[in-house]
């Protein structure tokens, strides 16, 4: 049995490689669909990563991180694919437009939405939060993913979208805020928070903030 | 130990609620949100949304059909390529115009003749083209970062169909030459390509494996968007025929070579020894 550890090892490992790989097809498919907005597209986007993968295992270095790697391939797949390439060129409009500082919502408010998130009303959220994902730009939209959903550390996904940290965190701030902005305006049309004016303390400890924001010029 | 404000807990709350600051920081900011209630109302709803998002997005699960679907998929490319059939089957070694090949030997030879030339000392420098504008063009060193980067973390390509990768010039802004295949002699494959970004440039990645598992990386690009003069980490050697300089340089454990050749850029990082390449161009020589 023992005879050629070596030639034994190599093949085991590569029986579990594709099992391995398989097991994140979930993972992987969750992702997909928000980023491409479409199931047929999203199994073809998985489908395609999950080939190159075990096509290109010899470029997997063992020992690693494989998830972050597939995810890698993924989003690799999905920019060539659908932005020929390239993150940089998305034009921001909308939304985004409006102030990004920290005090557009009160204390009271954030209270009313996490009391909103955590009860009767989550599916109601959830399908809130599916939306708001929808509308983020693509930039936005995959570092939150990769945090939020999959717990990648900022190294990681900076890795992953091949960016500077700095770059992840900016994006991170953004999308983040814009999904808040979205999530509480839809709270608001339902009611289920009153949206009270927010108080003076919190407002002047965000127009210095938003002022610093925007003088280092956070958020490229 | 500094005080920490309200302003303080705003722009670290990302970082704080996803784990990632320093932990005498996220120790203070603590302390703070502790005796602080608007700040705790920011955390709580940072998290509150960070779990929506979660729980929204993982409740997806992938058909059962397409499971079983890509689970055949995957077992059918590891089968083939662990009979090595992969490279017949996807057409990678009966590439009819496998151009970049081609180029990428013809260019291994500037590479190595520049070598030789460099042995014997001629210092005959060759004054490059006058550069126009030298604003918002990319310093070669970027492009050789990147390079290597990518060399070094390898991606599988994206692509190996021709009629893709034919679709690459319009984007990167110069032809990828298409020329009759037969290069490195059967030793090297093209395992495929890939557009990459280069600041406002796009540039095309071709990937190759040689025969004893060395692997090359070469970019094509528009060259009149990159800086080539001053590098620090690259030097230049003059080049015999009318091609224009060649500049070599290790960046990080590989070898790096850049030149311009008919208005085409190519760059090139690879695993290769010099014994190796010359080996190679030899071989290259030979047709
Ligand atoms: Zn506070």
């Amino acid at each position: 049995m023992s005879f050629f550890p070596f030639l034994n090892r190599s093949r085991v490992r590569q029986d579990t490689f594709e099992d391995d790989v398989l097991s994140h097809v979930d993972s992987l498919f969750a992702t997909a669909l928000r980023m491409t907005r479409s199931q047929a597209d999203a199994e073809d986007l998985v489908q395609d990563t999950l080939v190159k993968a075990v096509r290109g295992r010899a470029l997997f270095e063992d020992g690693t991180n494989l998830k972050a790697w597939l995810f890698k391939i993924l989003t690799n797949t999905f920019i060539n694919r659908y932005r020929r390439g390239s993150l940089e060129r998305e034009i921001i409009s909308g939304a985004d437009a409006r102030p990004l500082s920290d005090g557009w919502m009160s204390a009271a408010s954030m209270r009313q939405m996490c009391d909103a998130e955590s009860q009767a009303f989550r599916p109601i959220i959830e399908k809130e939060v599916n939306k708001a994902l929808e509308q983020l730009p693509d930039e936005f939209r995959i570092p939150v993913l990769l945090s939020d959903v999959e717990d990648f550390s900022y190294r990681e996904i900076s890795e992953i979208m091949g960016c500077p940290i700095g770059t992840v965190m900016s994006r991170l701030y953004r999308g983040r805020r814009l999904l808040q902005i979205a999530l509480h305006d839809h709270a608001l049309a339902m009611g289920l928070v009153k949206g009270e004016a927010v108080r003076e303390d919190e407002s002047n400890m965000v127009n210095l903030e938003s002022y610093r924001t925007r003088k280092q010029g956070v958020g490229g | 130990m500094t005080h920490v404000t309200c302003r303080d807990l705003a722009r670290s709350l990302s970082a704080f609620v996803d784990g990632e600051l320093d932990p005498t920081l996220a120790l203070e900011l603590q302390l703070h949100i502790d005796g602080c209630e608007a700040c705790e109302a920011r955390v709580k709803f940072a998290r509150a949304s960070r779990t929506s998002v979660r729980n929204a997005v993982k409740s997806t699960k992938a058909s059962d059909s397409f499971r079983l679907r890509v689970a055949t998929t995957v077992a059918q490319a590891a089968e083939a390529e662990k009979h090595g059939d992969i490279m017949v089957s996807s057409g990678l070694l009966s590439w009819k115009i496998a151009g970049p090949l081609a180029a990428a030997a013809a260019f291994v030879l500037v590479w190595a003749s520049a070598s030789k030339l460099q042995e014997r000392n001629l210092d005959k420098t060759t004054s490059s083209s006058p550069s126009t504008s030298q604003a918002s063009m990319i310093p070669v060193d970027t492009l050789v970062d990147t390079l290597v980067d990518q060399h070094a973390n390898p991606l599988p390509p994206e692509t190996s169909s021709p009629s893709e990768i034919a679709q690459f010039d319009r984007f990167i802004g110069v032809p990828i030459r298409t020329v009759p295949e037969r290069g490195f002699q059967g030793q090297g494959h093209l395992l495929g390509a890939r557009m990459v970004p280069l600041q406002e440039q796009r540039a095309a990645m071709f990937q190759y494996v040689m025969g004893n598992g060395r692997r090359i990386s070469m970019y094509i690009y528009n060259p009149q968007k990159i800086r080539l003069s001053n590098s620090p980490i690259l030097r230049e050697i003059p080049v015999r025929n009318n091609a224009g300089p060649v500049y070599v340089g290790c960046v990080r454990g590989y070898s790096v070579a850049v030149t311009d050749r008919r208005g085409v850029g190519y760059a090139m990082a690879s695993d290769l020894d010099e014994s190796e390449s010359s080996r190679l161009l030899l071989a290259v020589g030979d047709h």
